[in-house]
């Protein structure tokens, strides 16, 4: 006997095997987040970016990054802001591609 | 269930938001779900279940990127091996990967999971300790190519490696698993 016609023997049972429900897809169902929560969600995101760009429009956020970059420019940056900022850079990044890793996950078929 | 049935279904829930639809995906699928994931941790069935329903929630929670390129269990599959691989981590983070426990069957979950099967329980308790033999990725290559019968593009497609590391590791798998059931006297 090879070796494939071995496994091929072996695992013939197991390609038959069914998994009796026995209340699972009862269970999952009833943990489905509703549609209103979902809405809800959803609408409390938008409403918590709508008052994002109102504060930083009221605010005049702008100038306080064009202060920064001016600042940061001007001031010669001491070794550990150097490393503060690369590390801050280096979180965006990788939160950045744990978002678009997530999202492949699910878009790829 | 065939895939333009899916796909009438995907669509009830995504446009309509009707749940029935995806109850009648659940159960459709239900079945080849859990099978996948109880080879993976090796017959515990409450762990499995658990991650089955984390499969399910997540697929509900994602279904509207579901393209139809290929069929809703591949697809639901590609899912279950993402919570699956996810699970690993986390657990390796917790504990050290030499006292990992998700790579030996639990006596509790064989246990509980002898009512759930239409299969012999010594059967069963055989497959799972032969599959424990192999490691986690050879265990995923081989059980979904000779238990759900995927290609190997199929199967790089659900678990995201190239198309060369699946053959590796079917190989290895496969001669790990044949040694393993010679010295058993499964050639017999």
């Amino acid at each position: 006997m090879t070796d494939d016609q071995l496994l091929e023997k072996f695992f013939q049972t197991a390609r038959q095997m069914e998994v009796a429900d026995n209340g699972f897809s009862d269970r999952v169902m009833q943990h489905i987040p509703n549609e209103r929560t979902l809405k809800l969600s959803r609408m409390w995101t938008a409403f918590c970016i709508f008052v994002a760009v109102v504060l930083f429009v009221v605010f005049r956020g702008w100038d306080i990054i064009v202060y920064g970059l001016v600042m940061m420019v001007n001031t010669p940056p001491t070794s550990q802001q150097l490393l503060t900022f690369v590390a801050s850079i280096g979180v965006i990044g990788l939160l950045m591609l744990y978002e678009v890793i997530g999202r492949e996950r699910y878009s790829a078929l | 269930m065939g895939r333009l049935n899916d796909i009438a279904l995907v669509t009830q829930v995504t446009v309509f938001h009707n749940k029935r639809a995806f109850d009648q995906l659940v159960r459709e699928y239900q079945s080849p779900v859990r099978r996948f994931l109880l080879s993976q941790t090796m017959g515990n069935e409450a762990l499995s279940d658990d991650l089955a329903q984390d499969t399910f929630l997540k697929a509900y929670t994602h279904l509207s990127q579901y393209r139809g390129t290929s069929s809703f269990l591949t697809w639901l599959t590609r899912i279950a091996y993402n919570v699956w691989y996810d699970y690993c981590r986390s657990e390796k983070a917790k504990v050290n990967s030499d006292q990992f426990p998700v790579g030996v069957p639990s006596a509790e979950g064989m246990a509980v999971s002898s009512s759930l099967f239409t299969l012999q329980s010594s059967l069963k308790t055989d497959l799972y300790t032969a599959l424990a033999t192999l490691k986690e990725d050879e265990r995923t290559c081989i059980t979904l190519q000779l238990v759900d019968g995927y290609a190997i593009d199929e199967i790089a497609n659900i678990t995201n490696m190239p198309a060369g590391t699946v053959k590796s590791h079917l190989k290895r798998g496969k001669d790990k698993l044949a040694n393993y059931l010679r010295q058993n006297g499964y050639d017999r």
